[in-house]
């Protein structure tokens, strides 16, 4: 991972690669270096989908390696759907099969005149860009199917559906899991609708003869990823309920503390809540022939995915993560994991981002377009994304257009953003995280990372039931710094409860790098990253006036325990003070 | 919970199962089922010693736990009223997840809704509560359950039955209804069941030859 790749799509006479050192950006990955280049690079007040605008796309500190759960490819843009710096994160193959070919990011830059659709080959001969009109509105699915034939089973892909090419903006990019299914997205954000503006359809990994990153102290990295795999194995959310039940293992236990949020927001139980639960998901997928216990890329193991087959065994998709069941079920309405999972392939398939298409279909049910609990109608709605219809692409460019077109009161985004699955007038702090983080609502901006091992913005009573906004800059900050390790989010708890584990995350990267990052060390790249984003963002016009959650969640109440979001704005406007 | 908590027109239903069929009970105990216990007493001592579970397990598996609809911190000091619902959970992932956790570290992300005990507790009464189970304790708390006999509807238990594939009842050895032998097919029959309120069901799993 020493060099970067730019690729001019609009260069004259068309689409230009060249290669650079990697510079300032050496000994980074993921996030700290799509968003450290689209801060610098991009101007803030570039129209997302224009020339000005810069696709980055970046593996992880570690991936390529023979390390555990380092498979997580960072895309970074300015989001069409926020208008905000845009992080979004994928596992699949894609990173790990980058990294080894070399490549620290691939630039997609400027933009081509003409309908021309390109794909783009990337091995260890170079990368090579060709015109390719036969993919055209080719969905993930068949598109990989056609590649296929091509490129053959020992690469990895990654691509734009329907919805990318026609710059919708919930579009997602796909990247290829173990089984070459366009099952990983980077949906969040609208980074497909970037790769579509660009006319990439696809992009090809190939690393025939390359080999596994080579560590600089191999039998100390050998060790440490032993203890860290260890530490994952022997934990009971990573080595068990994530294994067992998948994400979904959440929805019993939201559904039960009131933050389950229902039919578009209005109540935090869902009466349906056990028949989408992760534990009824298991068993059906067991029953079915599938699998409850999958992992998205080699190298995994937590195996938090699974296989979602039809009644007749016959594969439907992957095994829906807990945010894509809420969205398509107790949000809309719907309790019918068969009917949720058809909606999670057509998500994978047309290439957009679950949750703001499952929110999407809700505000359109609170509309009226549709009642609530109308599974027949709620697959209608995605055809009509799939086909391109004037519905279909108002609808496929989230909540916040939807809801502004039919005239919706209480829209559930921030910064554009559609609300993923926990109501946070019951759970405050997660609030604070949806009203302030620099990429639009979102639960995993600030994530369950070792604050208190990390001591990041120093000792929090664990029980004081105020200071939910310093627990969430202290989250969002070494989230941050996650993101830019490149490692799946899912190690967060065998690190927030195992010191060794983290210590054994810590052995890794400095066993890779010969350097000696230390705890400190982590909390500075986090801080570094979340400032140049929020200064990319004040540039491009946002104030602590957006960092809010809509109004109706200061002003509705949500049953059953009747609260609304009463953190004050003047702390909100705390968080980013450090 | 409604007059259903007090109601004496149940009848004894006893199961024994292959000890293979646990999980097929899981609908049940996930939405949740009604037990009759000393109410008064901390929730610790209702696991503890009313259902026998060990005190270690109870600290290092049951650590996502709720009474009616609130997290609860500390199951020492959590005491249980007639007609609580007792949801217990594993350990969650995401940070939704970690900010459940009984005494976890995030707790004060959702310290608007934790439970508070309640100082007007009446002590030393039977009565019934409601214990749902979800995930990794549907297959080692939920044979205790089971075990010790939980009320159900009778309704809503004769559906149970009848959502039940042949893996279940190629599992269930051996059913008597107030202490008489009966036909398991007779279960699922519109007019066996529901002329109770409520059906105390006790299941005994063993391996089966």
């Amino acid at each position: 991972m020493d060099k970067i790749a730019r690729i001019d799509m609009g260069a004259l006479g068309g689409p230009k690669v060249t290669e650079e050192p990697v510079g300032e950006y050496a000994g980074l990955g993921g996030r700290a270096v799509t968003s450290l280049m689209v801060a610098k690079e991009v101007h803030p007040l570039a129209h997302p989908l224009g020339a000005e605008n810069k696709l980055v796309i970046a593996p992880g500190m570690l991936s390529g390696s023979t390390g555990s759960m380092t498979g997580r490819l960072s895309v970074g843009c300015k989001s069409p759907l926020t208008g905000t710096i845009k992080e979004s994160n994928a596992g699949g193959q894609a990173a790990q099969v980058l990294a080894r070919i070399g490549y620290a990011a691939i630039v997609l830059e400027g933009k081509p005149q003409g309908d021309d659709l390109y794909k783009i080959i990337v091995s260890a001969a170079g990368i090579t860009v060709e015109v390719d009109n036969s993919l055209k509105l080719l969905d993930n699915y068949p598109l990989i199917e056609k590649l296929r034939t091509q490129y053959g089973d020992k690469v990895a892909y990654m691509s734009i559906g329907s919805a990318g090419e026609r710059q919708l903006y919930a579009a997602s990019i796909a990247c290829t899991d173990p089984e070459l299914r366009p099952t990983r997205h980077c949906g969040r954000g609208g980074v497909g609708a970037v790769m579509g503006s660009k006319r990439v359809k696809a992009i090809i990994l190939d690393d025939t003869g390359m080999k596994m990153r080579p560590p600089k102290d191999p039998e100390k990295f050998r060790d440490a990823n032993r203890k860290f795999v260890e530490g994952l194995r022997k934990h009971p959310v990573t080595g068990e309920g994530l294994p067992a039940y998948g994400t979904n293992v959440l929805t019993n236990v939201l559904n039960e503390a009131g933050g389950y949020p229902t039919r578009n927001f209005k109540t935090g139980v869902f009466e349906g809540s056990a028949k989408l639960s992760g534990e009824a998901q298991a068993e059906l997928e067991i029953k079915r022939g599938g699998s409850a216990t999958h992992g998205c890329h080699r190298g995994c193991v937590i195996q938090c995915s699974g296989i979602f087959n039809d009644k007749d065994g016959n594969y439907v998709t992957k095994q829906p993560e807990y945010e894509t069941v809420w969205s398509h079920g107790g949000h809309c309405g719907i309790d019918d994991l068969d009917v949720v999972a058809r909606l999670d392939y057509m998500d994978d398939n047309f290439g957009v981002d679950t949750i703001d298409m499952g929110v999407t279909i809700g505000v359109a049910m609170d509309a009226g377009l549709i009642p609530f609990g109308d599974s027949e109608g709620a697959i209608r709605l995605m055809e009509e994304v799939g086909k391109g219809t004037p519905l279909g692409r108002i609808l496929g460019c989230g909540a916040e257009i939807t809801g502004k077109v039919f005239a919706v009161e209480k829209v559930p985004v921030v910064k554009g953003q559609a609300l993923p699955a926990y109501d946070p007038r019951p759970i405050q702090g997660i609030g604070v995280t949806y009203a302030t983080t620099t990429q639009g609502a979102d639960h995993t901006a600030g994530y369950c990372i070792a604050t208190n091992i990390l001591k990041v913005g120093g000792d929090v009573d664990p029980l004081k039931v105020d200071g939910q906004v310093e627990l969430s800059r202290n989250l969002q900050i070494a989230t941050a710094a996650i993101d830019s390790t490149g490692m799946c989010l899912f190690i967060a708890f065998a690190i927030l409860d195992q010191p060794e584990t983290f210590q054994a995350l810590l052995d890794m990267l400095n066993a890779f790098y010969g350097t000696e990052l230390t705890g400190d060390g982590v909390v500075e790249l986090g801080k570094k990253v979340l400032s140049a984003e929020r200064d990319f963002n004040t540039r491009a016009g946002f104030t602590k006036h957006h960092d809010r959650l809509p109004r109706f969640f200061y002003t509705d109440p949500i049953a059953p325990h009747n609260q609304v979001f009463s953190v004050p704005d003047e702390e909100l406007d705390q968080l980013y003070n450090w | 919970m409604g007059d259903r908590m007090t109601t004496d027109r149940y009848a004894k239903l006893d199961i024994t199962m292959n000890i293979h069929c646990i999980n097929e009970f899981s609908p049940l105990l996930q939405e949740g089922v009604e037990l009759s216990v000393q109410t008064g007493g901390t929730l610790a001592d209702l696991l503890g010693d009313q259902l026998a579970l060990d005190r270690e397990y109870i600290s290092s598996r049951i650590t996502t736990v709720f009474i009616d609809s609130r997290p609860v911190d500390d199951m020492k000091t959590a005491r249980i009223n007639n007609g609580a619902t007792i949801a217990l959970s594993g350990a969650m992932p995401g940070l939704v997840g970690a900010t459940m956790r009984s005494g976890g570290f995030y707790a004060a992300l959702r310290g608007g809704i934790s439970y508070v005990a309640d100082t007007d507790t009446n002590t030393d009464r039977q009565g019934r509560v409601r214990i749902k189970l979800f995930n990794l304790l549907l297959s080692e708390v939920g044979p205790v359950l089971l075990q010790h006999g939980v009320f159900i509807p009778a309704v809503r238990l004769r559906d149970f039955f009848r959502s039940r594939t042949d893996n279940f009842w190629s599992g269930c050895i051996e059913v008597s209804l107030n202490g008489t032998a009966v036909e398991r097919s007779r279960l699922t029959e519109d007019d066996y069941l529901t002329p109770y309120d409520d059906v105390c069901l006790s299941v005994t799993f063993r391996e089966q030859p």
